[in-house]
């Protein structure tokens, strides 16, 4: 966009219209595809309600990791 | 292919079948909680007789039935559980005014186990840092409620009259009021009577306690039972609530949490539901804050439907259950309704998140600080003073 300067008033005006059109377009698409992800992970929810449970396991994993790192440092 | 058209009819009849089984196995669950509750109250009743207030002397400090509260459902890890005790043992005559800050301390207590659940994370940084921030921000949300609530409650006792104006509209109606037509007092009163007939046996104080324990296990092992099966049967309709709920806004994110949350009776799997779903990336903090803060409202159920069977100063013990679903909608009401104070959980589980990701003994020191030692301390503290 070197050529800036030499553009009609009007010419940049359209031009500035063009790009908010892309960039609503744009932020639509990554909505809808932030959406999609969403939706996807609902549809996997009977996987997360098992994965959501407390359990033993989960603490025991994370006091151990705990004790990898302090072994490490 | 005869043998598979055979047999698939069979299936889905026997699924059915198991539907209902479980289906029936809830319904007495839920008989069994409601019945619990008032063996509690009637427990309570023998024991103290009406000595109920000197009793829980030490829980005049608001700060300490607040400290009760939280660490009682953070070894229970449920807040339903602790909350219908208390309803429990207002019923039995324990003071209104020192149950309140016993359920705001339930509210934080049980925002424990999605913080707990989000530690399964710990391994992936980025994960973990989103899945502890998600956690948090329940906490944050409940903390700031009591920080907010509790002092106004000691000055005015706001949610004490509200609760009774509630409370009041069901019992002060003469004959269409709850007294004239409790069908579910009416159904669960052969089960509490047989039980209180055995612990008068043992005699008022050892009966009195022996029906106490027994009223707080079958609470623990009704709701706990309830909510593995619910989780089962409603986890279709779960997924049908959160995919409305998609991109429709906040309010449709809070209402979508109670739904879920009432569906399920448990605000611990709700907001223990949106930690996978928040570590995966898919949902950030901005559509589970809501969601958390429905899980708060929808988890007031339980009390509400065990308040409305118990026998003994059954008003009051409507009124607790109706405290607490006041508290946690004004809670919403006032903090995600005021911009300022919205932001707030969210800013301090973010940074509590960035940093626990970069040092894990922060979120060691995090839970054991906040859901143990500082109650204990300020406990200790309190009851000096």
């Amino acid at each position: 966009m070197s050529n800036l300067q030499v553009l009609t008033t009007e010419r940049l005006n359209k031009l500035i219209n063009e790009t908010q059109e892309t960039l609503t377009e744009l932020k639509a698409e990554v909505v809808r595809r932030e959406h999609l992800k969403q939706e996807h992970e609902i549809s996997d929810l009977d996987h997360h309600m098992m994965s959501a449970e407390l359990n033993l396991t989960g603490i025991k994993n994370f006091i151990s990791y705990l004790l990898e790192q302090s072994k490490k440092k | 292919m005869e043998n598979v058209e055979t047999v698939l009819p069979n299936r889905s009849e026997s699924e059915n079948s198991n539907n209902y089984i479980q289906w029936i196995t809830v319904a007495l669950l839920i008989y069994l909680l409601i019945c619990a509750v008032g063996i509690i109250g009637s427990g309570f009743k023998m024991s103290v007789g009406g000595h109920a207030t000197e009793l829980f002397a030490f829980a005049s400090n608001p700060f300490a039935g607040l400290v009760v509260g939280i660490v009682a459902t953070a070894l229970i890890q449920s807040s339903s559980t602790v909350t219908s005790i208390i309803v429990g043992l207002v019923a039995g005559g324990l003071p209104v005014e020192l149950a309140v800050p016993m359920v705001m301390g339930a509210n934080v207590g049980t925002s424990i186990t999605n913080t707990i659940v989000s530690l399964g994370h710990v391994r992936a940084k980025e994960e973990f840092k989103r899945a502890f921030s998600a956690a948090t921000v329940h906490d944050f949300f409940n903390l700031l409620s009591v920080v907010i609530f509790l002092p106004l409650e000691v000055m005015f006792g706001f949610l004490e009259k509200m609760g009774g104006w509630l409370a009041g509209l069901f019992y002060g109606a003469g004959d269409t009021s709850i007294k004239g037509l409790n069908f579910v007092k009416a159904a669960t009163a052969p089960v509490v009577d047989s039980f209180k007939s055995v612990g008068s046996a043992m005699g008022d104080q050892v009966g009195g306690i022996a029906l106490i324990i027994a009223g707080i296990v079958l609470i623990f092992v009704a709701i706990t039972l309830v909510g593995k099966l619910l989780k089962k049967l409603m986890v279709g309709k779960a997924k049908d609530i959160m995919h409305t709920a998609i991109g429709r806004g906040p309010m449709s994110g809070i209402t979508s949490g109670t739904l879920v949350t009432v569906l399920v009776q448990s605000s611990s799997t709700t907001t223990s539901l949106m930690i996978p779903l928040a570590g995966s990336g898919a949902f950030k903090l901005k559509d589970i804050y809501p969601f958390t803060l429905g899980a708060n409202i929808g988890t007031c159920v339980t009390a509400v439907l065990a308040a409305t069977a118990v026998t003994g100063n059954a008003e009051a013990a409507l009124q607790i259950a109706f405290i607490h679903l006041v508290y946690n909608i004004l809670g919403v009401v006032v903090i995600y309704g005021i911009p300022v104070l919205r932001n707030l959980p969210v800013r301090a589980a973010e940074a509590l998140g960035a940093t626990a990701a970069e040092n894990k003994f922060a979120a060691l020191a995090y839970i054991l600080g906040v859901f143990f030692i500082v109650p204990a301390v300020c406990l200790t503290v309190s009851s000096m003073i």
